[in-house]
C-alpha cells in the first residue's frame, strides 16, 4: 500500500512530555517532575487568574516576529517573539493554568509550531510550559544561550518525520504456519496425534508463533531502515503501540532531501505491498532529536 | 493505605518489612500514571485508524485525563506537596539545564533499529 503522507498531522499526539511515556521517546523533560501538561485545567475561569506566557519553542531571530492570532487557549491571542540577542522564544499570552493535553490543546500547540516552521527552525518546548512574564523567559534564554545556539545550528534545515508501520497480525500468523518449517511441522504433529486441544501443546505452539512473529518483525524493520538509511540524518526507535504495530520511528531529514526521503518511503512501502501498512507523518519539529532539559522553579501564588 | 500504615506502627519486625513492601507496591500502583498515558496513546491510534469516531475519542479522552489528574494529584499529596499550583515558571533555571541533541552529529551511525 502506498502511504500518503499526512502533512497536516491528524493525531492529537501530545508533542512532548516528561519521561516515561509510552510511545514517543521521552526527549523533553521538564523538571521538577510534575508534568506541566497535567493538572486541573478547568479549575477557575481565566479572568480570576494571573496572566502568564505560554512558550511553544525557541527560534533564531534578532528582530521581533509575529505569527498571527493563533495562540493556544481558544482566545485568539497573538503569537509573538521574546528575545535574548539573536535567539527568541515563541510565546502567547495565557491565563496561568495547567494545560491538559487534550486533542484541542495539542492541535493548537502544533498549529503554532507548524506556522513557525514555515519560516524558521524551531526547538519545540514541552507541551504546556507556562512562564510568568516575558522577563522570566528572557532570563531562561540567557541562562541556556550557548546550548540553544549550538542546537539551533545543528538543527537548521532539518525536519522530522514519523513512520508507524502496522501489519495484519492474523495474516502473518497464517503465513508463519504455512512457511515456518518448525511451526508447520509442530502443528502437523499436533493434528496427527490429536493433541490440538491439550493445554500444554497449545501453549508451546503459541510461544513458537510469538517468537517467530517477533523475529519476522525485526527482519522487516531492519529492511525498512536499510531502505531509508541513505536519505536521513538520524532515526529514533520508539515503543510500538498495540499488537499490530511493528515499528514506531522518527527520522531526521535534511530539508533538501525531503523529496528523496518521500520517494524512499514509498519505495519501501511498495516493496511490501499490502502486507504492511505505513503511516507516514510530518514534517514535525525535531521532537525526537532534541532534548530540552529545564529545571525550573514555579513562582509563588499571588 | 491507612490500614497498612496503622499496621506498620505495630512492633512486629518480621511482618513489618513485608507489609512495608506491600504498602510500597500499593502506593506505586496508586500513583503510576504510565498505564493511563498508554491508554491515551492507544486511543489516538484508534482514532487514526478510524475504529472510533471523533466524538467517542473526545469523550474517552476526557475520562482518561480526569484519571490522570487524579493520579498526579495523589502523587503530589504523597510527596507532601500541595495540589498542582498554577503559578507559572519563573526565569530561574537550576544547574544542569540546557538543550542537547539526542544523536551524535559526528557519527555515521545514527540510523537503525534500537536507537
Amino acid at each position: 500500500m502506498s502511504p500518503s503522507k499526512t502533512t497536516k498531522k491528524k493525531a492529537g499526539t501530545v508533542p512532548a512530555r516528561p519521561k516515561k511515556e509510552a510511545t514517543r521517546k521521552e526527549v523533553h523533560s521538564l523538571e521538577p517532575v510534575d508534568t506541566p501538561a497535567l493538572g486541573q485545567s478547568n479549575g477557575q475561569p481565566p479572568s480570576q487568574q494571573q496572566e502568564g506566557r505560554y512558550v511553544y519553542g525557541v527560534i533564531e531571530a534578532r528582530d521581533n516576529v509575529g505569527f498571527g492570532k493563533i495562540g493556544i487557549g481558544g482566545l485568539g491571542e497573538s503569537v509573538y517573539s521574546v528575545h535574548h540577542g539573536d535567539v527568541a522564544a515563541v510565546v502567547s499570552k495565557t491565563p496561568v493554568f495547567i494545560f491538559d493535553p487534550t486533542r484541542e490543546n495539542a492541535l493548537a500547540h502544533e498549529h503554532v509550531i507548524e506556522t513557525v516552521m514555515k519560516s524558521n527552525t524551531i526547538i519545540p518546548m514541552s507541551f504546556g510550559t507556562v512562564f510568568r512574564t516575558d522577563d522570566d523567559i528572557r532570563e531562561v534564554l540567557k541562562s541556556i544561550y550557548p546550548s540553544l545556539k549550538d542546537v539551533l545550528k545543528q538543527m537548521a534545515n532539518k525536519l522530522e518525520f514519523g513512520l508507524k508501520v502496522t501489519w495484519d497480525r492474523d495474516r502473518i500468523v497464517e503465513e508463519l504456519k504455512r512457511e515456518n518449517e518448525e511451526i508447520h511441522r509442530f502443528q502437523h504433529e499436533l493434528t496427527r496425534k490429536h493433541l490440538q486441544s491439550t493445554y500444554f501443546a497449545r501453549m508451546q505452539l503459541g510461544r513458537m508463533i510469538d517468537k517467530a512473529l517477533s523475529e519476522r518483525a525485526a527482519e522487516v524493520v531492519r529492511e525498512i531502515y536499510d531502505g531509508l538509511r541513505t536519505v536521513c540524518v538520524a532515526s529514533r526507535d520508539n515503543k510500538v503501540i498495540g499488537d499490530k504495530m511493528i515499528m514506531n520511528a522518527a527520522f531526521l531529514i535534511q530539508k533538501d532531501k525531503e523529496t528523496e526521503f518521500d520517494a524512499a518511503v514509498n519505495a519501501v512501502a511498495q516493496k511490501f505491498g499490502d502486507r504492511l501498512n505505513f503511516k507516514y507523518t510530518g514534517p514535525w519539529p525535531p521532537y525526537n532529536f532534541v532534548n530540552i532539559r529545564l529545571k525550573l522553579e514555579r513562582g509563588t501564588a499571588s | 493505605m491507612l490500614f497498612l500504615d496503622d499496621l506498620l506502627a505495630l512492633p512486629i519486625t518480621g511482618f513489618k518489612s513485608i507489609l512495608r513492601t506491600l504498602a510500597r507496591v500499593a502506593e506505586e500502583q496508586y500513583t503510576d500514571d504510565a498505564p493511563i498515558k498508554e491508554r491515551l496513546l492507544h486511543l489516538q491510534v484508534e482514532l487514526e485508524e478510524g475504529t472510533i469516531t471523533e466524538d467517542e475519542y473526545i469523550q474517552q479522552e476526557a475520562e482518561i485525563l480526569r484519571e490522570l489528574r487524579e493520579i498526579q494529584n495523589r502523587k503530589r499529596e504523597l510527596a507532601g506537596l500541595p495540589p498542582e499550583e498554577a503559578t507559572g515558571f519563573t526565569g530561574k533555571v537550576k544547574e544542569g539545564s540546557g538543550v542537547e541533541l539526542t544523536w551524535d552529529p559526528n557519527s555515521n551511525e545514527n540510523v537503525g533499529p534500537g536507537r
